[in-house]
């Protein structure tokens, strides 16, 4: 099977993730929010670049290094991850936040990649997720990153909107989702949950 | 600066000792050091309360005060300074409001009896979190617990090395797999007096049941403390409810109490708080044990060989 649980030995693999041009729907070196800490003024420095490569190193960091509540899922194809989604676990709630994807190009493959992530958090009792999607384009996300047969059983609600150029004051948003980023539009934290029906049988919430 | 006797209880976030969190990552871990088993051989947890009073009056001096809760703690550490011939003084810190008025008599009653002087100082603790010190405190220490940061307040005000209680507490850890028990030493707590003693460069021992290994291995050999953790009683899930007998029976003498927080009144203040207080500093967002786990523990103090159960048997 293609899509693999990432490790330390993936981080080659993952690079080529790692040279969009764009984040949150904007083109990296016109948002000034995304730039902060670069230096500008040298016409020689690519800035989406620097600023690619500084979110490689946190996705390296974060999750490859074999944490406990951070981990990450891809599509491996010769030696290359073509698509990757990454996740943090919560303790405090059977709840789990989507952090990051990205693709070399094909987001078909993310489908895979999310039925993989679904599926390991289901196992483990985590029914519903959370996720951060850009407000214009709040309703397209399933179109391109669901299957037909997930898409139907969660369903989802928005909880909060955070003005563009605005810091999230709710802490577990704004340090995973975020990821300590100011978003220059508007941005919606989104509730996603396994519908009541395909809840047959519930998590284990307690032990001594 | 010692924290506890040679700085054997040690902890690290990330990987700098004594350190402050930069990232939601790093992993917070506790440290202990080893016996030394000539001395253990021959000590006894009693001794260990007057020789860490007598290490800590030879760093400090005659000028230190002790934070007097009137707890059993604070009492013990009162107690081990008057055995060896030092009267501290003594600080209590009154809230405004009367929250914490029957600890204050419990104060006075036990300087009385100690003929220790006893400094009483009013504290409007809910104006402390209103008016914004408590957030700034927190934020400069990582410390969410108001008991914590207006203790911290005053010893800054008083400049002076300070010791407090600090029991050797033991948590139960429970997920998916089951229970296992801890001796508990927290980054948000404990650990921030350690933050707060180098920041400002005032002395501060806060780890007085743990100030030698000594003295933890003297305390887990109780029987109650075995008890404890051998059998998995149905919601023991700290030891802080048998502290107090423990307590009494190894230090005879002390005045008997009902076990309080001082907080009884201010229990949604405290929540409140401790909430809004965490938001001012980086979040830890992956799973740390705030402490060691007691199997551990006992390796560390005894050494390896305890896992074979020669060490438990002589207990």
């Amino acid at each position: 099977m293609p899509v693999v649980k990432l490790n330390s030995s993936h981080k080659a693999a993952c690079r080529s993730l790692f040279n969009n041009d764009r984040y949150m729907g904007k083109k990296i070196s016109e948002t000034p929010e995304f730039l902060v800490g670069i230096n500008q003024t040298n016409p020689n420095v690519n800035t989406a670049m620097v600023f690619n490569n500084r979110l490689y190193q946190i996705f390296c960091s974060n999750y490859l290094s074999g944490l406990k509540n951070f981990h990450a899922f891809g599509y491996e194809e010769d030696g290359e991850i073509k698509a990757s989604i990454s996740f943090w676990i919560s303790t405090e709630e059977p709840a789990w936040y989507y952090t990051l994807y990205r693709s070399t190009g094909d987001n078909a493959l993310l489908k895979k990649v999310l039925d993989e992530v679904i599926k390991y958090n289901e196992e483990a009792g985590r029914l519903k997720f959370y996720t951060l999607v850009h407000r214009r384009h709040s309703r397209l996300l399933r179109r391109f990153h669901w299957n037909k047969e997930n898409d139907e059983r969660y369903g989802y609600f928005d909880e909060f909107v955070v003005p563009g150029k605005t810091k999230c004051f709710y802490a577990n948003a704004w340090e995973l989702l975020f990821k300590r980023f100011i978003v220059p539009e508007d941005s919606v934290v989104r509730c996603n949950y396994l519908k009541q029906e395909y809840r047959t049988e519930l998590p284990i919430g307690g032990g001594l | 600066m010692n924290f506890t006797h040679n700085n054997h209880l040690t902890y690290t976030t990330g990987d700098r000792l004594f350190g402050y969190r930069e990232e939601p990552t790093e992993k917070f871990k506790v440290n202990i050091g080893a016996v030394d088993k000539d001395h253990y051989a021959k000590s006894s947890w009693l001794e260990e309360q007057y020789r860490t009073a007598d290490l800590i009056y030879k760093d400090y001096g005659k000028d230190f005060v002790v934070m007097f809760s009137g707890g059993t703690d604070s009492e013990i550490v009162l107690h081990a300074f008057k055995k060896i011939g030092v009267r501290p003084r003594a600080v209590f810190i009154k809230f405004v409001g009367d929250y914490n008025l029957p600890d204050l008599e419990l104060a006075i009653q036990i300087t009385n009896s100690l003929d220790i002087k006893l400094d009483i100082i009013p504290f409007d603790i809910v104006n402390f979190y209103a008016n914004g010190k408590a957030h700034e405190f927190a934020a400069e220490l990582q410390c969410s617990q108001m008991a914590y940061l207006s203790v911290y307040h005053h010893i800054a005000k008083l400049g002076l090395p300070a010791v407090m209680g600090g029991e050797m507490l033991m948590k139960r850890h429970v997920n998916a797999d089951g229970s296992k028990w801890f001796y508990c030493f927290r980054e948000n707590e404990d650990a921030s007096a350690i933050r707060f003693s180098k920041k400002y460069s005032i002395p501060l021992v806060n780890e007085w049941f743990s100030y030698t290994p000594e003295m933890m291995g003297y305390y887990l050999e109780r029987p109650r403390i075995q008890e404890l953790i051998t059998n998995k009683h149905n919601g023991k899930m700290t030891s802080v409810s048998s502290k107090n007998a423990v307590l009494n029976h190894l230090f005879p003498g002390l005045v008997k109490k009902i076990k309080t927080t001082g907080f009884e009144q201010l229990l949604g203040f405290n929540g409140e708080s401790y909430a809004n207080l965490a938001n001012t500093y980086v979040k830890r967002l992956e799973s740390s044990l705030d402490g060691i786990y007691i199997d551990d523990v006992y390796k560390k103090l005894f050494g390896e060989e305890y896992a074979s159960g020669e060490t438990q048997q002589q207990s």
